[in-house]
């Protein structure tokens, strides 16, 4: 599934550990989720929408 | 970057936490296996002979802790690690069992724990690697 958490992870600064440390998770899985490895559980998925102010399909592509 | 897996959800008293169980596990087998006497009561002979069971377990629950305290990815890991080293474990096991029960080889079978733990180790290094 494509996502754009790294873009705005970017958009906002920071590094993929602080986007970890605010999401409460490891830095592996943040980048995981970027590189498209790893889809997040649906309530990992709202707390990254949360925090990034966005809806889920927004951010995630299932298409892809 | 492995090792920064290892550490995401551990702590440095889990680290400690596990040496010490593994060093009394350790002195266990030996006094089990070594020291401990071919004759006297029942009861005394078969505490001694399982008590390296106590640290063993103990072991176990820390281990449980660490998994039930890690994020969602590192879980997923440890599962696809646990399926793997069984799907590889349960036959190698199985073949072991039939080729000593044919006679064929002769090891004990105190080997059989250590090496599915061995091959747990193996597919959570490939877990571990498929999603770095």
């Amino acid at each position: 599934m494509n996502n754009g958490v790294r873009a705005l992870r970017e958009a906002k600064g920071w590094s993929q550990g602080d986007l970890a440390e605010r999401l409460d998770v490891s830095r592996q899985t943040v980048n995981a989720i970027e590189t498209g490895k790893y889809d997040p559980s649906l309530p990992l998925a709202f707390r990254i929408a949360k925090l990034f102010r966005k809806s889920i399909e927004v951010i995630f592509d299932p298409q892809a | 970057m492995f090792r920064e897996l290892w550490c995401a959800g551990a702590t440095r008293r889990y680290w400690w936490s596990s040496f010490g169980l593994l060093l009394l596990y350790t002195l266990t087998i030996f006094l089990a296996l070594k020291v401990a006497p071919a004759s006297g009561p029942p009861l005394w002979r078969t505490l001694g002979a399982l008590s390296p069971l106590l640290p063993l377990l103990g072991f176990v629950h820390l281990e449980y802790q660490r998994i039930r305290s890690a994020d969602e990815l590192r879980q997923r890991i440890e599962l696809e690690a646990c399926m793997i080293a069984l799907v590889v474990g349960i036959p190698l096991l199985t073949a072991w069992g039939l080729l000593g029960n044919a006679g064929l080889v002769h090891v004990n079978p105190l080997f059989a724990a250590p090496s599915l733990v061995a091959a747990y180790a193996l597919a959570q290094f490939y877990a571990y690697w498929r999603y770095r």
